[in-house]
């Protein structure tokens, strides 16, 4: 298998940011949660994506898994607005991507 | 209980190693009495007299009524206590629980059980008439694809109960309802603030 040369962050940490940086720009997306005890990330190189969670598909492309702090929105629509922007993204980028599962973990409420 | 999991696996990995090593301490004794393990008697290797000579006093003082007795009674309760902890950190699920919204073949939708209660009890406060909400309790199926979601308000004598029990179910069921979660709203009069508007 490939290794990327030293330096270059690995695909999986890229297409992470990526996905990461794609969410953050949502509308109804505050934050992204770690999970519990952190370990919900992506890492590799000495870096991690916390929130995020990229895996090579078995049949081929990438499995992200996001887990979102949202405001209180309709988590639907949410769900599928993120979905799509994130799919969009990894595709200019050149990734293909297999699935995109989202966890709402926490929510705000600003009207408290 | 992220500390009580991480104490129970650290206290589970000793207690094995302390288990096995008697485990085959006492094996070799019980093997010593067909065969002969020339001088590699396995009591003497744990020390198996000298123990006895050292903790047999306190035994019989265990066994009369006395400031040793309870002590140990003390000992005793700190133990049991200690070791439900240890088995709550153990047999305790490691999974969060989630509701399953979606789960095709190009991803999933999964929300958090505490989460879900957030959220009913922010639209709930949010109902007019409402002055007070529990927290509400979400309890999930196995397989995690249904749900029910209790939810206690409390309200002022006005408006009337009909009027803000439609107003919870007009706040809470379009979060309820696209999640496939059944909802039990429940409103009633909160008496002390009733009876300071009544002064």
């Amino acid at each position: 298998m490939e290794q990327p040369g030293r330096g270059a962050p690995s695909p999986r940490l890229a297409l992470a940011a990526l996905a990461r940086d794609t969410a953050l720009a949502i509308d109804g997306v505050v934050a992204l949660d770690a999970g519990i005890g952190g370990l919900f990330v992506t890492a590799g190189g000495g870096e991690s994506v916390a929130g995020v969670r990229c895996l090579a598909a078995p049949e081929g492309g990438y499995d992200v898994a996001l887990r979102l702090v949202c405001r209180l929105v309709a988590l639907r629509v949410l769900a599928d607005t993120v979905r799509q922007a994130v799919i969009a993204a990894a595709t200019v980028a050149g990734f293909q991507l297999s699935t995109v599962t989202i966890t709402i973990a926490d929510v705000v409420d600003e009207t408290a | 209980m992220l500390l009580l999991k991480a104490l129970a696996r650290l206290v589970e990995l000793l207690l094995m190693t302390a288990i096995a090593l008697t485990g085959l301490g006492v094996g070799l004794y019980c093997f010593s009495l067909l065969i002969s393990l020339g001088p590699a008697r396995p009591d003497r290797l744990l020390h198996l007299p000298v123990v006895r000579a050292r903790i047999g006093h306190f035994l019989a003082q265990l066994a009369a009524p006395g400031p040793t007795a309870t002590l140990a009674m003390l000992g005793g309760i700190a133990a049991v206590v200690i070791g439900l902890g240890l088995l709550v950190g153990l047999l305790g699920s490691r999974r969060e629980r989630l509701l399953v919204v979606e789960d095709g073949g190009d991803g999933g939708l999964y929300v958090r059980q505490r989460t879900l209660g957030q959220m009913v009890r922010a639209e709930t406060v949010l109902a007019p008439g409402v002055t007070a909400v529990k927290r509400p309790k979400v309890r999930l199926a196995r397989s995690g694809r249904r749900g029910h979601v209790k939810v206690l308000a409390a309200r002022g004598s006005d408006p009337d109960p009909g009027t803000v029990d439609a107003a919870v179910h007009e706040r809470v069921d379009p979060v309820l309802e696209p999640l496939g979660l059944r909802g039990d709203v429940r409103v009633r009069l909160d008496e002390p603030r009733a009876a300071k508007e009544a002064s």
